[in-house]
């Protein structure tokens, strides 16, 4: 009995390794002890286990099995291009550059950042039986769910080289920026996918909505038409939506253009803001997890 | 004092379950907010929700020292399972707090996290990495649990062509391979053949002999005996006892001779939780007008059970059900009000329902009853009562044959022999 009393004080964190022997510490309430930051490091390999059964998984006894990575875009981009290409003539205010590729360096982030959080808002649900039954951070399966969306942006992102070798678009140094935007789409999928994925736990209704919302986002996103081109109320849209500044940003790497920062930043604070709240909301919530899922 | 490794201080936990519950829709929770704030505006007091309390822990208490083998024992729903997952981390306690010192590795349920659809080589670093351990750990010890599952030629074969004794071999070779400090496993040895079962009883012996801090949930009092020297035994979410395994288990045998004896305890004893509901509650039992009581009773004859009914709020058409459990814990008969259209209606007070059984064409044998009262046949019960002794069916003379034949469940006399012509 007074053991209990007498040493909890002196422990800092749930889970700290003290005279190498880890001291888990259980207790009703956990604020940002129940986000298990460290548990997350300890459990980085089932991070990637995760990540490569959804992959494998998905391609089992297919007939294209990964090259599904490459034709849902390209497919995306050829239909739209041929619908809008001529509606819109010379891809909207870029001189000089065709649609297609204006079209494919939008589609290409998007599709990653719907991917990421579409899967996200089931990944608490559809692995139920792990959260009842075993103990992990629980972050790792949206994270997963994120690691997946990235490898499919990685195989079709080859395909914007060989756009770009077709349309005879140069190589500029403003690729060397390219992490940046890529780093802002990332934080953006993550924040927005924590948010839908721990919302979907007590509200089933979230599954319903996202592929809803992000049919709208795609137009709300300057992905068909460059933000300039958006009707007025739209077009401040661009600053809150996290996702407007990677996909304006990367267009801006490819094509050559000047690059948007003012609106990457805008996009990366919002994301930033997104993930914080989402972890927030996530460490509330996540001890009720396998009672409610 | 220091080679305690795990603490435990009052852990209780409570599921809240009915209306009110967690879960659900947006809409409900927005419905709800609406509704309260609108109460409120009319400054009309706030509605609430019944919501059904159940303390599936209270106030459990105990520490393990380093290297022990412990086991828990109890009926079902004693709480076992909650108090293994709260010490697994999978879920909170409500109130207390316990710490553990050491690696914990945790293993609830066999294969858990297996992909049908994935080798049986991918499987195992799957779930490998989701027990906690690290790629290379996995790597390390490949060869060792390949060799325990005995699955060789079917490696790079998806797992749901297995049959479902190489599923649970290889699920649990790669469960035994985890090598933690400390040890929680839940009631897996139930599946799998006997040479299996056998197999993880030894694995589970050379952890403990290992040193290792070990807590065995399991229904089998063999392998609880022959594995731990300290034993739990767990009753209603309370935690009665923990010593020596031998004396454990033998109160836990007598425990469960008084129930064959059937020793009626007070009605208190098998109501499913020990929360108050603001509804109704039962609060007697009688077979045959023999109130606390089991009575005897001839075979094949009729009987009446009278239940009394305490109503706390206005009652409509609720039902009733009345499950008849025989020795083996096999449900031999289930009875709906409804299925006779009969539902119970009544005011706040003391009120009886008497149900008339006749001609249950039941072997010999005690039977037990789980009683419950609903609303309606899909809601949160009311009050449940379960495992309740009822009654003790005899053969006199019904059959004219020895007391000690073999019977089936139901002992059917409409039966005619003859030759054919």
């Amino acid at each position: 009995m007074t053991t209990v009393s007498s040493s909890i004080p002196v422990l800092a964190e749930a889970s700290s390794t003290r005279g190498g022997q880890r001291l888990t510490l259980i207790r009703p309430l956990g604020g940002m002890q129940s986000l298990d930051l460290p548990g997350l490091w300890h459990y980085r390999d089932l991070l990637w286990s995760l990540t490569a059964r959804d992959i494998k998984v998905r391609y089992k006894q297919t007939l294209l099995g990964a090259a599904w990575a490459v034709l849902q875009p390209v497919l995306t981009m050829i239909v739209l291009s041929a619908v809008l290409g001529p509606l819109l003539g010379q891809a909207a205010d870029h001189p000089g550059v065709a649609y297609p590729i204006f079209l494919y360096t939008g589609l290409l982030p998007w599709s990653f950042f719907a991917a990421a959080v579409g899967n996200a808002a089931g990944s608490f649900i559809s692995n139920a039986g792990m959260i009842q039954k075993v103990y992990f951070p629980r972050l790792i399966l949206p994270l997963a769910t994120l690691g997946t969306a990235l490898v499919d942006f990685a195989i079709a992102g080859t395909v914007l080289g060989g756009m770009m070798v077709w349309y005879h678009t140069p190589l500029s140094m403003a690729w060397l920026l390219v992490p940046l935007p890529l780093a802002v789409m990332v934080l953006a999928a993550a924040g927005v996918g924590i948010w839908v994925a721990t919302l979907s736990v007590t509200y089933r209704d979230v599954r319903y909505v996202v592929p809803f919302a992000l049919q709208l986002g795609l137009f709300l996103t300057p992905v068909i038409l460059p933000s300039q081109r958006l009707p007025g109320i739209l077009r401040g849209l661009v600053w809150v939506n996290p996702m407007s500044g990677p996909v304006e940003t990367l267009r801006a790497i490819a094509l050559g253009t000047p690059l948007p920062l003012a609106e990457l930043a805008a996009s990366a604070a919002v994301a930033l803001l997104c993930l914080m709240g989402g972890l927030v909301w996530y460490g509330r919530s996540v001890r009720r997890f396998a009672d409610v899922v | 004092m220091s080679d305690v490794v795990i603490q435990a201080e009052g852990l209780s936990k409570l599921y809240r379950l009915g209306a009110a519950g967690p879960g659900g829709m947006l809409r409900e929770a927005v419905y709800d907010a609406a509704g309260r704030a609108w109460a409120r505006l009319r400054r009309r007091p706030v509605a609430s929700v019944p919501v059904r309390e159940v303390w599936a822990l209270k106030d459990v208490s105990f520490s393990i020292k380093s290297g022990e083998v412990v086991g828990f024992i109890g009926r079902n729903g004693a709480g076992k399972s909650t108090l293994l997952k709260i010490l697994s981390r999978i879920t909170c306690p409500t109130r207390g707090q316990a710490w553990i010192r050491g690696r914990v590795g945790s293993l609830l349920e066999v294969g858990t996290g297996f992909h049908p659809e994935l080798t049986g080589r991918e499987n195992i670093f799957l779930n490998g990495t989701l027990l906690g351990m690290s790629r290379r750990d996995i790597a390390g010890r490949f060869d060792a649990i390949v060799d325990f599952a005995d699955i060789g030629p079917f490696l790079d074969t998806p797992v749901k062509r297995y049959s479902s004794g190489m599923y649970v071999r290889l699920a649990f070779a790669v469960a035994a391979h985890l090598e933690p400090e400390i040890l929680i496993v839940d009631e897996v040895l139930a599946v799998g053949d006997a040479a299996f079962q056998k197999k993880c009883l030894g694995k589970m012996k050379d952890v403990a002999n290992q040193g290792r801090t070990v807590l065995f949930v399991s229904h089998n009092l063999g392998a609880v005996s022959s594995l731990t020297q300290r034993c739990a035994y767990l009753h209603a979410g309370r935690l009665l006892t923990l010593g020596p395994t031998g004396e454990v288990v033998n109160r836990y045998y007598g425990d469960a001779a008084d129930a064959d004896g059937q020793t009626l305890h007070p009605l208190e004893y098998y109501r499913r939780d020990h929360e108050d509901d603001p509804t109704l509650r039962v609060t007697g039992l009688a077979v045959n007008g023999l109130p606390a009581r089991v009575p005897e009773v001839a075979m094949l004859s009729d009987f009446h059970v009278e239940i009394t009914l305490e109503v706390y709020r206005p009652v409509h058409d609720a039902s009733l059900t009345l499950i008849l459990k025989n020795e083996y814990d096999q449900k031999v008969a289930i009875l709906f009000s409804w299925d006779q259209g009969y539902r119970f209606s009544a005011a706040p007070g003391t009120h009886q329902v008497r149900l008339h059984v006749r001609g249950l064409p039941l072997a010999p044998g005690a039977y037990y009853a789980d009683i419950g009262i609903c609303q309606s046949t899909a809601s949160v019960p009311f009050d449940v009562l379960t495992d309740v002794p009822l009654i003790k069916l005899i053969n006199q003379h019904q059959v004219p044959l020895w007391q000690e034949r073999p019977w089936g469940a139901v002992h059917w006399n409409e039966v005619s022999w003859s030759r054919a012509a």
